[in-house]
Parts: C-alpha cells; structure tokens; sequence
C-alpha cells in the first residue's frame, strides 16, 4: 500500500486502543456496545421485570428466590461501529511548502489510511467517501482489513482538484449516515468562515460524534517567501501579486484568528478538533487521537 | 530663493530618476502556487492603500533626496530671518549688490505725518539702506514722478555724495507713475551683468502709480525676474479732503477764458470739494482775489461736500486768485489757483445773402449761421449776417471777412466793393451759372460745367498750417461732395477732392489780391450735393480754414494748466519779444515770443505765474507794456489727492519704522546649502525606514 506500510501498521497494533467511544446502532456485529440492551455478551446492564413472552433463559432465580418475583436480566448487545472517512479533496490539499515531506493530500492519506487501519484492527466497519467540487469517491463500509487496501487504491488514484467540500453534497452524505456512526474530516478548511460554520452546523444536526482533522502546512502559517511574487489560487486558479514582506505579520495575525474559529466551531461534546501540522509525527497525532477517545 | 551656481539647477530633471527607474526596471514577480488566497486577499486588500501611498512616498522621498543634493550642489541663498538666525552671519551671500533707488517726488510725498513728511521717511529709509552697503557695492539714484526726471542713472560707490542729493531734494507737483521709472532702472539693471540687482522704490505705493503697469511687474520691458524689487509703504491718512476743480460762470473750464459778460459784473466761482474719509466735517474755506478775501464752510455729509459759490466782483482785465480750504495731512491739494482772463476782441465775419432760400435749413447759409451760434471756436468771432440789398451801403472794409452765399443771385453786385482789402469768401449755390461767370472773372479762373461725382475731402497734409488743429477725432476723408466745379486756376489750392485716385482741384480756392484775399469754394453747401455741413469734421474744418484765410493762430490758449505742463501764450502782434515770467516762489525766467506765440515749461509750482513783455523789446511802436497770467495746479484727476496707498504692491514692503532690517533681509541672503544636504539626508532616512518598515499596525 502507498500511504502505509507494515512497519506503521505492525505500530499501529501495538498501540493500546480500546476502540472509540460510541454506542453504535448498526446491525453489524462487533465490540462497541449497542443501545439496545437485549444483546448477548457479558456485560451486565439491568434488571427488569418479566412480561410474558421473554426468553425464560434469562430469568435470574436467584432474584426470584428471594424476592419472589420474575426479573429478566438484561445484557449490553457488543456491535460493531461504523466510522466515515471523509477525505477534502480539493486542489488545496495539492499544496506542499518547500519544507514538508509531503503534500497535504499526502499526508491527509497518510493519517486517514493510520487511523482506518486502527478502527479495522478493532473490528470496526470504515467506509470512505474523497470529496470535492469536482470529484467523488466512495467506498462503502467494510471491517476487514483487506478493505483497507481498496482505501489505499482509491486515495493514490485521487488527485484534489476542484473546490472544497460543496456543502449539499456533505448534507447528503450526512443525512444518510446512522445514527451515533462516526465521522472522521481530513481537511485544510481553507474557506471563508461562513462554510466553516455551515459544515460544522451540518454535522450537528446529525447528532453523530466527529473528528476533524485539520491539515495544515508550516508554509501556509507563516508565508516565507521574499520579494514580490504572484500567487496562484489552487483551487480557483486567480492570479495575485503579493509583496509576502509587506503582509506577512497582519496575514499571520489573521491566520491565528482563523485557527482558533476553526478550533472553536469543532469543538463542542460530539465533535474533537485536531490540528494537524504535515510536519507533525503521525504517531504522535494517532496517540492524541486514542487519548482523547 | 537665488542661486549661486545656478548651473547644477540643469541637473535638476534628474532627481525624478527614482521613478523612471522604477517605472522601466519594475522587477517581474515569481508565480507560485498556493493553496488558497482567501486569507491573504482580505489581508492584502486592507493593507492596498498602505502599501501604495509607502511605495509613493518612499519613492518621494528618494527623488527628494537627489534633488535636495543638487540644490546643495547649486548654492543656494535664502533671505530669510530665520536662516540668519540659525547660520553665523557672514555666511551672508549674493555677491556684490547693485542697487537703484527710486525716489518718488510726486506730490502725495508731501503728506505729513508723525511730524515728517512722507518724503523725509523715504530720505531716512534711503539713507539707512545706502550706509549698510559695502565698498563692493554700487548704488544708482534717480528721481521719478510721472516719469524719471533729472539725468540717466549712473552707478557710483559715493554713497554719502548720493544721500546728500537726495537729502537736498523734495517732492514736486506731479503725479506718480511707477511704470516708466521701473522701466529704465530694469533697462539699466540689464546691463549689469555681476552683483545681485536690486530695485529700491522710495515711495509710498500711491494706487494712482499703478494705474498704467498695474500691479504686475512682469509686464514691464526689460522685466528680470531675478531683480530684487523692495518699496517703502505708508498707511492711508485719517483726515484727507482736497479742492477737485472749481467752475466759473461764464468762463470755459477749459481754456478759463470769459465766455461772455462784461467787466465790472460779479462772477459766481462754485468749489467742489472731494474727501477720502467718510466722517462728518465742517471744513472753512477762503477765497482771495484782487486783495479781498472771502469765507465760507463746505459741510461733509460722509457722502459729499456742500458746493460753496463766492461771488467775485469783476473789475476788467484779467481776474486772478486763489480758493482754499482748511488744511489737512497734505495742505497742496487743498489750493485752488484760478486765473481768468480777457478774450482777444472778435473778429467781425459779414454773412450776406441773395437769396432767403440760402438761409433756410438744409441750405449753405443756414449751416453757416449754426456754425457761428453754436460752434465753441465761434467765440473769437461775431458773425452778423444780411440780405444782399442791405449790405450795398455796409463799408466791407470794417469786416474781417465777408461770406457771398448762393453767387447766382448777385448778379455782378458788389463788383466795386471786391477790390477793397479784407477776405471775401464765395459760397456757389446749387445751380449757378451767372454767378460763376462773376467769379470767373474776378478770380481770373476758368471752370467747367459743374461735375456731378461722388468725391471725398482730402486730408491736407502738405500745409503746416492745419497740423497745429487736431483732425484725430475726426475722419475728414468721409466728408463727400456729389457736384462740384471743376477749376482751372494758377491759384494755390488750400483743400482738394479726391475721389480716392484721382485730385480733383479745388475745395477751395484762394487768391491773394492786393486789397484783400478772395476764397472760392467750388462745392455748394445744398445737402443735396453735399454731406460737409453735417459731418462733426466740418466745424472744425471750416474754423481752421477761415482762420488759415485770416492768418490767425486759431488754437485755444488755455490760462489754467496743470504743475508741469507747458503754457502756451499769445501776443497781440507776430515779431518777435523778450517775456518776462515770474513765478510763485518769486524766480523769474525769460522767454521769447515767435509770431506772437511763447511757451513756458517750468511750471513744477503750483501758484499764479505772471508775464510780461520788456516794453523796449516788444516791438510795438508804442513800446508798451504786455501782461498776463495763467494758474497752476495740481493735477488731481489721477487720484494722487487719495493718498490711496496699494495694500498688495508687485514690490517687498518695506517697514518705515525700521527699513534697514527690511532691506537687508531681502536684500542680503544666507546660503543655506547646509541646510539642504541635511534635508536629503532627512529624506534618506526617512526612505530607509519606510522601506524597512513590516507594515504591522492596522
């Protein structure tokens, strides 16, 4: 596979994950516990009385024996978690500044593919969707870790282009999600504040818990370039000519005032926020990533 | 600001270098690709104007520096107290000046004030200015009124030799002109090609100087801009009224001449007084005249004086005196000298006619008859007119001259009286055969039949006599005639026809006899053939011609002139005399008559001048004396009596409470070269920082 290797994967499984935080509704089965109690495993949930029709097997005589009365013991049902790796595959995740290893698409895959192959090694079911204004990929979810594979496939096949994430498209892709399912962004969230707020507010109505995952490069913060020079939007392909000297530190003010809005509206009880500089150690954000689930 | 070298200022078109180079090397920018520009263009675009008007000024700041080095480069020299303040003095610079002063001697100059005259403060000014120049410097003066006076300019390092004259001079009665005096110190400056030049105007920047240059010296010929010009300055005063004119009765404001009236009558003698204040005043007034004195009070409404008339008793002769008013700042204008004197005795002109149509409107006699009554040139003569029956038993002899209108009806009448002495004028009328013949015969002429031909007076300019009567009003080539009778005569022809090509002699005609002088005039005087009597020209025309007949000296003499214009006399007879005038101050002067006429120039006082003829020189045979007067005044049409001064004269003011500070601050310069060359040095810094500058603040 491109983006991993066994090293990174024999790494990855050595890390202690006990899998995400959530109480899945799927009907696949697995080892996130399920809202509905009547599963078979051997954690306890609860008693309650028996009403005709209950499986007599669960019946705890005991309880019957001092109390007299009939009580169903009840157990918490392990299914599997269903995790959506959603993938911002706009012409802006193609920027690499001089001093990175790899492009924020790169890395984005990098990391996606990391964590994919975590939620896979616990069993979990992983679906892809690579999303821009003029492209999208999916891949439906799947728990084996062959799957992972066709994930490496569709991301060295895809390259950003085009727009970021176009908000209807997310809103449908959103709407057909289950519920508690989990949502994993790899994205530069490079647009103005509004549509940062619109995804945040479509995400929210799902009710789903969230990762965002903003990739960022050193070069985008701090613009180091000298001289008078001509930028090229990426994604928009508009020309600009900037003297970076003259702009430099009120740009920078005005990036960290963006980093901290980003931070603010991705971070709220359903949805974690995580910068993700591409000269920042993978590993290192992976264990962020398991501490804070 | 002046230059010492000023060719390093052709250097000067290269301080803008930083903005060619700018413009033709602007470096081509690296296209690189980056990820989104939405942050950077909300950045960029706040930060647009910032970054273009630091561009700029960096960029100004550049150009300013270079051109702050050339002018260091170029000397340059400031006049300003503050310079001399912060730079030692005998950094003072400019080189060697040359100065001309203008003394104004107009009569304004003569306005007291502080207990001086305004004169008195120009000396002083003139004097601290001439005592701070140094041994390299070069002075001129000259006087100037109305125009420069006295000799041509001429450079001298005599200073105290130039105070003195200066000092020994005072204002006369002339008005001021600014524009002919500045002329020639420019003209004189030029040829100048050293120092640092310098106009001194001694005057008080009176409005009425202007009138002719304006308040521009830029117009002037010779005009150098690099001419330092500096004029003294004086505040208007509080209380100033003046004497206008006055007018007489019966006597022309022009000439002051009696118009009519016999001696021994009163004369009424109205004044108009004029102020340049507003207030209220109550100002007494005398008149004197013959030894008696007259009062009166003129009240100042703040508009307009009271017209005060004094009634003067006339007691022959000539009637000469004085009117004045109470004095004020400047007393000279508050004098009015009059002088009115006796006519010559008329002359008698005899208008006879043949046929009443000739006097009847439209008709030679008629406009002849107009001419006499209305005419202002008449009032030398005394025209009687008659029908031709009456005058067979008038003695021609007792007329000066005698005006046959319309010959056709006289029919050889008065033949015998022809040849007796005097001026016998011919008028033909419109169809006129019998009377030709008659003519014919006594001119010894021979004319055609009458030619009917649109022809044109022609100007004559081949007799002197008519160039002493001004034509230049009037366009005596549009004077048309369409009938006349043309002549063959060895008669000299006074005026001719023309009809643009070709002279048709004669207008008129004239022939000298040895009783008298006959003048024909070939044209008739019908409007029907002729335009003459109706044209404005024609009693001018016909004024000069009779008294080119006559042999008179027909211009008018005028008795009240102003200071400094030329009178013109008159004696009864035409040889020659020695005449003594004696003027107010009580100098006296000798002129000499030449055919009856004299001129006097040195009329710069304003009083009454008096002549007369040395009996023994005068040529009459009865050796008797000849007298008269005349009056001058001071001419206030030009609004010198305002002692208006200009708020905003073309000159650097000059304070007269201390004139030397003034003078050498615009007249000496600091060079400031230093303060330059610290200057760009300002400006490069100024260009390092802003170039070095992150654009941070918002």
């Amino acid at each position: 596979m491109k983006f991993i290797d066994d090293a990174t994967l024999a790494r990855i499984k050595s890390f202690k994950y006990s899998g995400l935080n959530v109480n899945s509704e799927s009907l696949l089965s697995g080892e996130h516990p399920s809202r509905s109690r009547k599963g078979i495993s051997q954690e306890f949930a609860e008693y309650r009385h028996y009403a005709i029709g209950d499986d007599t097997r669960f019946i705890d005589w005991k309880v019957y024996a001092k109390r007299d009365r009939l009580f169903i013991k009840e157990f918490i049902e392990e299914k599997a978690a269903v995790i959506h790796f959603l993938a911002d595959a706009s012409g802006s995740m193609n920027f690499k500044g001089s001093g990175a290893a790899f492009s924020k698409w790169e890395y984005s895959a990098r990391l996606l593919m990391s964590l994919a192959c975590l939620c896979f090694i616990k069993g979990d079911y992983c679906g892809l969707y690579c999303m821009s204004g003029s492209l999208n990929r999916e891949i439906p979810p799947g728990a084996s870790l062959k799957h992972a594979a066709f994930f490496d496939s569709v991301l060295e096949k895809t390259n950003p282009s085009g727009d970021s994430i176009p908000l209807e498209d997310l809103k449908l892709y959103v709407s057909k999600m289950e519920k508690n399912s989990v949502l994993v962004v790899f994205s530069d969230l490079m647009f103005e504040s509004e549509k940062i707020a619109s995804i945040s507010a479509i995400i929210g109505t799902k009710k789903i818990r969230t990762y965002v995952f903003h990739v960022i490069d050193g070069f985008e913060k701090d613009i180091p370039w000298k001289g008078p020079l001509t930028f090229l939007d990426m994604e928009t392909n508009v020309e600009m000519p900037i003297v970076p000297d003259y702009v430099r530190d009120s740009y920078n003010a005005e990036f960290s005032k963006w980093l901290k809005l980003c931070k603010t509206l991705y971070t709220t009880p359903r949805t974690r926020y995580f910068p993700a500089f591409t000269d920042m150690r993978i590993d290192g954000i992976i264990e962020k990533f398991i501490t804070l689930t | 600001m002046s230059f010492l070298n000023p060719s390093f200022l052709w250097f000067l078109p290269l301080s803008a270098a930083p903005v060619l180079i700018h413009l033709l090397f602007a470096k081509k920018s690296l296209k690189i690709e980056f990820s989104s520009l939405f942050l950077l263009r909300e950045v960029y675009f706040r930060r647009l104007n910032r970054i273009r008007i630091s561009k700029w000024l960096i960029l100004l700041m550049r150009c300013l520096a270079l051109c702050f080095l050339l002018a260091a480069f170029s000397r340059p020299v400031a006049n300003l107290a503050f310079f001399r303040n912060l730079l030692p003095s005998n950094s003072y610079s400019g080189g060697p000046l040359r100065v001309v002063f203008l003394i104004d001697r107009s009569y304004s100059m003569k306005c007291r004030f502080l207990g001086a005259d305004r004169y008195g403060f120009s000396v002083k000014a003139v004097s601290a200015a001439l005592k701070s120049l140094n041994r390299d410097d070069r002075a001129a003066f000259g006087f100037f009124s109305d125009s420069l006076e006295g000799p041509e300019l001429a450079w001298s390092s005599d200073f105290e030799n130039i105070r003195q004259k200066i000092r020994n001079s005072m204002p006369g009665s002339k008005t001021t002109d600014y524009k002919a005096a500045l002329e020639k110190a420019y003209e004189f400056l030029s040829k100048e090609k050293d120092g640092k030049k310098i106009i001194f105007v001694a005057s008080d920047s009176s409005m009425d100087g202007f009138r002719k240059s304006g308040n521009d010296l830029s117009r002037l010929s010779n005009y150098d801009s690099q001419t330092a010009v500096m004029g003294l300055f004086f505040e208007k005063p509080e209380n100033n009224f003046w004497i206008e004119k006055i007018h007489a009765d019966s006597i022309d404001d022009e000439s002051g001449l009696y118009k009519s009236g016999s001696f021994g009558e009163k004369i009424k003698i109205n004044s108009e007084v004029l102020s340049s204040t507003s207030s209220f005043a109550v100002l007494k007034m005398k008149i004197e005249s013959g030894g008696a004195a007259r009062f009166g009070k003129a009240v100042f409404n703040g508009k307009n004086f009271s017209i005060l008339t004094f009634e003067i008793p006339l007691e022959g002769g000539d009637l000469n005196g004085k009117l004045t008013a109470d004095h004020d700042a400047l007393p000279e204008d508050n004098e009015y000298f009059y002088s009115f004197s006796k006519p010559a005795v008329k002359k008698r002109i005899l208008l006879v006619w043949a046929n009443p149509v000739s006097i009847k409107p439209g008709y030679g006699g008629y406009f002849i008859k107009q001419l006499f009554e209305r005419v202002k040139e008449s009032s030398v003569f005394e025209l009687e007119s008659m029908e031709a029956s009456k005058a067979e038993g008038i003695a021609f002899e007792n007329y000066s001259a005698v005006i046959l209108c319309g010959l056709d009806a006289f029919n050889g009448r008065f033949k015998e009286k022809l040849s007796g002495p005097g001026l016998l004028w011919l008028i033909p009328s419109s169809v006129d055969k019998y009377g030709m013949r008659t003519v014919e015969s006594m001119m010894g002429i021979k004319t055609a039949a009458a030619v009917s031909k649109k022809v044109f007076l022609e100007e004559n300019k081949e007799n002197p006599f008519f160039d002493k009567f001004d034509f230049s009003n009037y366009e005596v080539g549009k004077v048309s005639a369409a009938r006349f009778f043309p002549v063959e005569s060895p008669h000299a022809a006074i005026w001719n026809f023309s009809d643009g090509a070709v002279r048709y002699p004669a207008l008129i005609l004239k022939k000298s006899t040895t009783g008298g002088i006959l003048l024909l005039w070939t044209s008739s005087l019908d409007l029907e053939f002729s335009d003459m009597a109706v044209k404005p020209v024609f009693a001018k025309w016909f004024f000069s011609s009779l008294a080119h007949a006559l042999n008179m000296d027909f211009s008018l003499k005028k008795n009240m002139i102003f200071a400094g214009e030329k009178f013109d006399g008159r004696l009864k007879n035409s040889s020659m005399s020695k005449i003594e005038i004696t003027a107010p101050d009580g100098k006296t002067n000798h002129v000499y008559s030449e055919g009856g006429n004299f001129s006097y120039e040195l009329t710069d006082v304003c009083g009454i001048y008096r002549w007369k003829t040395s009996g023994a020189e005068s040529g009459l045979p009865s050796r008797a004396v000849v007298e008269g007067s005349f009056a001058v005044n001071l001419d206030r049409s030009t609004g010198e009596s305002l002692l208006e001064t200009e708020d905003t004269p073309p000159w650097k003011k000059i304070n007269i409470n201390d004139p030397l500070a003034d003078f050498t601050a615009a007249a000496y310069g600091t060079e400031i070269w230093q303060i330059m060359l610290i200057l760009g040095l300002v400006c490069s810094l100024v260009e390092f920082v802003l170039g070095s500058r992150k654009y941070v603040k918002d």
